[in-house]
């Protein structure tokens, strides 16, 4: 009797030709795919002192509503907010659009230069990618293990409105700060690109829970028309201190440098979120 | 009203019932006479049992209410899911037979058993199971099945009625639910036949205690005590056909064919088997102890009685003769063809004029030619070192013969049912697919092939060997170089050159007759006839100009290619009909047949859904439960089951499915719909998971499966993932 139920998957389903591309694309034919998502990355090096000798750890620093001075904290993770667009083109292809959006307060490694303090600089960063999927194995987009990689423009807002405090006394007070970060013109920005393997997990016709693991790689540029004399400032990493001239100490350069050096410790990110299939 | 005359009135009464109880006696006679020579499968007939049609859960909550006081509530609820997941996969796999004339047999032979024993009646049921095992098992649920196969094997209704009484009392000594650990953990069947094994395997106690039980009912119905032994031989020997009978090594000889004797062996293989056989590693125990055993039981019993038959012998022959035909369908369906092929020499010796048989010989020797195709001998003939028995002398004539020799002779066959009934469609059919299984064989060539038969040739090389014997040989060696200068003779030296030709016997390096060249003098008649070239050829030109299209497709460009694949992705389909999806999850490999079950539910739910979202008519033959099915649906199915079930050993090449006919009626029912066929199976570990789905639709005009699609995915088959597949499969046959 060859109602060999075990033979028949190893017979017919291996031998019989592999006829899977469809001609309706998309899952039960929905080929546009929505998505609400994060892609957090956890700073686990930085934040608990692994990387610097003191201990302190790449913390963030922030000015106190009296101004008495800085309340720091631990940085764990850096947490940005998406939306995204992806059309299914074929079987396996799909091509789309994610916009981002995060505000960072840059995580100093030390708050103290020779004898000021800083509170840490605040970004509005906004982020745009052109990105392609590739659906892995035998799945069918959008299910399944899904290999995407993406480029796109980033923004680095620095906030002027955020409240900062600098002093060149350890223990001083709020008098100093405006002139700690200056008005600096213009955003810096900077290019992306990125990697990114994720499984989609369905949960409902229309609803699936995006997960994966995302490789980053960026440059900032500095993008400086400010219009501030750069001979009257003093740089808060460059220069050193300059008691007689305390302006404009974190210069746009410096706030490069941090940025680009915090966003080194962030080149592998989680991706988490939820696409809508209409 | 006097004496008289209420005499007279009870005397016309009489004679008036007895003329009626007559009438019908010889209207049901008559209405159950099976003729032999159109002999169709046995179908279930009547209304479907209950125990058909409710679902498994149901089965199980009911049992749940009963007193195991063996089992915890856990492993009873392991146990109920065991019993019923098993015993429901079996009755919905088509095999299972009921209100069948063998069916009804074998329920009188159980009722006459039972007749001084109304509860235990009332607590059984019996089928009979469409398999060639000699096999009967009962089920905790008393159901009791007996297997075709045993029937086929059977000398007497004694020697049934003995192996009912053991399956009763292995109901009533409640042996499944002892048995319980057992099964459980050896659930590793693939087959249904291995399925049937294991639903009949209890511990040897078990065994001897049943057969020490049964012997209780046997006696109290009155059968002989010698038949109760003799059982057991029929057992012993379940393993050879039906019957020991010589073959004549001139049972293939006519006037166009002969077999040399060189082909069959001076001595067939003996029969090996032995009572006192090492049962370590068996289910049963072997039958020197059973037969031991129950011969010290037989001394308690006195009065024997004296009949190997209670009911009426005829019936009891009929109903054997049917599980005989019955298994050379079985065999066929399962390409066991060498087997199909003695057992229709035995049916042949009692019914020589049988169509039924002329067809399923033809079936067997196309079978043996398609599959010969692609596979090996072994694979196809099986290994003739294990066949004991007659039957061993065909076993050892096929494995002999070669490739091209199987070929020919199976032309043969085909070709002399072909010429005995002529206005039979399946031989028609079935002829078409010989010639061009034979003109696709590199090995044939139509000008090896003589247009004087065997004995012709035989009879001229005697006589040319008297004349002079040097002549032959040269002429052999001019047959040799035959082609090479045809092109330049005229048309009458080329008749004349093959008229030579004709006339040169094939000889060996001694000058002998060359039998071993008795197979180019096989197809004389078809030498002799242009039509039987042309198909030939016919076939050659469309192959070469297939793989012609073949390799121009490969030179398409991409966007050619995804026209031309484009256009030919959708089946442009309104309506299908949708068989139960044939569906085996497994862990570490053995059989979960709870998870089966409810992956089939998953797979079927999604057909219908996205069926429904892609408007697709379905014919849903699915529905087990809730009384939807039919015995006629129930029928269809199961010819469409062995239909997958034979496809699978022929994978994607071409094939004559045994019930062309059946599917042809089929056909009628379905009218334009396709048949969608779905497997599936779910492979999991503690750690992993896979599976895989195949949607094969099948055209019951041509009995071929037209399209494919197949799915490997290494992940769990949740509802929703498998939902993107079956769309996507259900969506294809649609629009176009």
């Amino acid at each position: 009797m060859k109602n060999k139920m075990k033979y028949f998957f190893i017979v017919c389903l291996s031998v019989w030709s592999l006829n899977t591309v469809a001609q309706t694309p998309g899952y039960l034919g929905k080929k546009n795919l929505f998505s609400i998502h994060s892609t957090p990355s956890f700073r686990i090096l930085p934040a608990f002192g692994l990387l610097d000798s003191g201990g302190n750890g790449f913390r963030t620093y922030k000015a106190r509503a009296n101004g008495s001075g800085l309340d720091s904290k631990t940085k764990v993770a850096r947490i940005d907010f998406r939306v995204g667009y992806m059309r299914v083109l074929s079987r396996k292809l799909q091509l789309g659009a994610e916009f981002g959006y995060e505000h960072m307060v840059l995580p100093l490694q030390l708050y103290t230069y020779d004898n000021f303090r800083s509170s840490s600089p605040e970004f509005n960063i906004y982020g745009g990618y052109i990105k392609v999927g590739v659906t892995s194995g035998k799945f069918i987009a959008p299910a399944g293990f899904t290999n995407t990689v993406g480029i796109g423009p980033q923004i680095y807002s620095f906030d002027q409105n955020a409240n900062y405090y600098f002093s060149s006394d350890i223990y001083g007070d709020l008098s100093d700060s405006i002139a700690a970060f200056p008005n600096y013109g213009g955003p810096m920005w900077g290019i992306n690109a990125f990697y990114q393997l994720s499984y989609r997990v369905l949960l409902a016709k229309f609803l699936s829970l995006e997960l994966g693991l995302r490789l980053k790689a960026g440059v900032v540029f500095n993008g400086d028309r400010t219009s501030i004399d750069l001979n009257a400032v003093s740089s808060v990493t460059n220069s050193g201190y300059d008691p007689t001239i305390n302006r404009a100490f974190w210069t746009k350069r410096d706030l490069k440098d941090a940025v680009l050096y915090e966003n080194s410790f962030n080149l592998a990110q989680f991706r988490i979120g939820l696409n809508f299939v209409f | 009203m006097n004496l008289s005359t209420s005499m007279k009135v009870v005397s016309v009464l009489k004679l008036f019932v007895h003329l009626l109880f007559c009438t019908l006696f010889t209207y049901g006679a008559w209405s159950q006479e099976i003729n032999w020579n159109n002999y169709s499968r046995l179908q279930a007939q009547g209304k479907v049992p209950e125990i058909f049609l409710i679902s498994t859960q149901d089965k199980i909550e009911q049992d749940l209410s009963k007193d195991r006081k063996d089992l915890s509530t856990e492993d009873e609820k392991k146990f109920l899911e065991n019993i019923h997941y098993h015993m429901d996969d079996l009755l919905r796999s088509g095999l299972v037979l009921f209100g069948d004339p063998a069916t009804d047999y074998v329920r009188k032979v159980a009722d006459n058993l039972l007749k001084n024993q109304p509860k235990l009646k009332k607590q059984l049921q019996f089928y009979t199971v469409k398999s060639n095992l000699t096999n009967a098992f009962s089920t905790d649920q008393g159901v009791i099945f007996v297997t075709l196969g045993l029937l086929a094997q059977l000398e007497n209704e004694a020697q049934l009625a003995y192996v009912l009484s053991h399956e009763i009392a292995h109901f009533q000594e409640n042996h499944v639910e002892k048995s319980y650990s057992k099964v459980v953990k050896g659930t590793n069947a693939t087959t249904y036949d291995d399925h049937i094994r294991q639903l009949s395997n209890y511990s040897k106690d078990n065994e001897l205690e049943a057969d020490k039980v049964g012997v209780k009912l046997y006696h109290q119905a009155g059968y002989k005590k010698s038949e109760l032994l003799s059982t057991f031989d029929v057992l012993m020997y379940s393993y050879l056909p039906f019957d020991e009978v010589v073959l004549p090594h001139d049972y293939f000889n006519t006037d166009l064919l002969f077999v040399p004797e060189i082909y069959f062996p001076e001595k067939v293989n003996p029969i090996l088997a032995e009572e006192e056989y090492d049962d370590d590693k068996s289910s049963h125990p072997n039958i020197r102890k059973r037969k031991d055993a129950i011969k010290e039981v037989l001394k308690d019993y006195n009065d024997w009685g004296s009949a190997e038959f209670q009911l009426d012998r005829a019936e009891f022959e009929k109903v054997r003769k049917i599980a005989r035909f019955e298994g050379v369908h079985r065999d066929l369906i399962d390409c066991k063809y060498p087997d199909a092929l003695y057992s229709i020499f035995l049916l042949e010796l009692e019914d020589p004029n049988s169509e039924y048989l002329a067809l399923a010989k033809a079936k067997a020797w196309l079978g043996i030619a398609s599959l010969m195709g692609y596979k090996t001998k072994s694979d196809v003939l099986g290994k003739v070192k294990d066949v004991e028995g007659e039957s061993h002398a065909l076993a050892y004539m096929l494995n002999k013969f070669t490739k091209l020799q199987l070929f020919t002779v199976a032309m043969r066959q085909v070709e002399d049912a072909y010429k005995k009934y002529p206005d039979n469609k399946e031989l028609k059919k079935m002829r078409t697919m010989m010639i061009d299984e034979l003109a696709d064989l590199s090995t044939f060539k139509l000008k090896d092939y003589r247009r004087i038969t065997y004995q012709t040739a035989l009879d001229r090389f005697e006589k040319a060997r008297l004349e002079d014997s040097l002549a032959i040989v040269a002429d052999t060696v001019e047959v040799s170089n035959a082609d090479e200068s045809d092109e330049n003779l005229s048309k009458y030296d080329k008749i004349k050159k093959k008229r030579s030709e004709e006339m040169v016997a094939p000889v060996t390096e001694d000058n002998e007759f060359d039998v071993e060249k008795f197979h180019f003098f096989a197809l004389t008649d078809l030498m002799a006839n242009p039509d039987f070239g042309n198909e030939i050829d016919e076939f050659r030109k469309d192959k070469k100009l297939k793989a012609e299209e073949i390799s121009n497709n490969r030179r398409l460009s991409g966007k050619e290619k995804r026209e031309k694949y484009k256009e030919e992705y959708y089946l442009g389909l309104e309506e299908f009909v949708l068989v139960r999806p044939f569906v085996y999850e497994d862990y570490y490999g053995d059989a979960d047949m709870k998870g089966s079950v409810e992956f089939e539910q998953i797979i079927r739910e999604s057909i219908l859904q996205n069926a429904e979202r892609v408007n697709l008519k379905v014919l849903d033959y699915t529905n087990f439960h809730k009384e939807k099915i039919t015995t006629q649906q129930y029928n269809e199915q199961a010819i469409l089951t062995d239909y997958l079930g034979q496809k699978v050993m022929y994978e994607d090449h071409p094939m004559f499915p045994v019930d062309y006919t059946a599917l042809s009626e089929l056909k009628r029912d379905a009218g334009d719909a396709k048949i969608l066929f779905v497997l599936g199976n779910h492979h999991r570990t503690r750690a992993t998971h896979g599976f895989s789905l195949a949607f094969l639709i099948m055209d019951l005009t041509s009995g071929e499966v037209e399209h494919e699609r197949v799915y490997n995915v290494r992940k769990k088959p949740r509802k929703l993932l498998l939902n993107s597949y079956v769309y996507e499969a259900i969506e294809s046959l649609g629009k176009k």
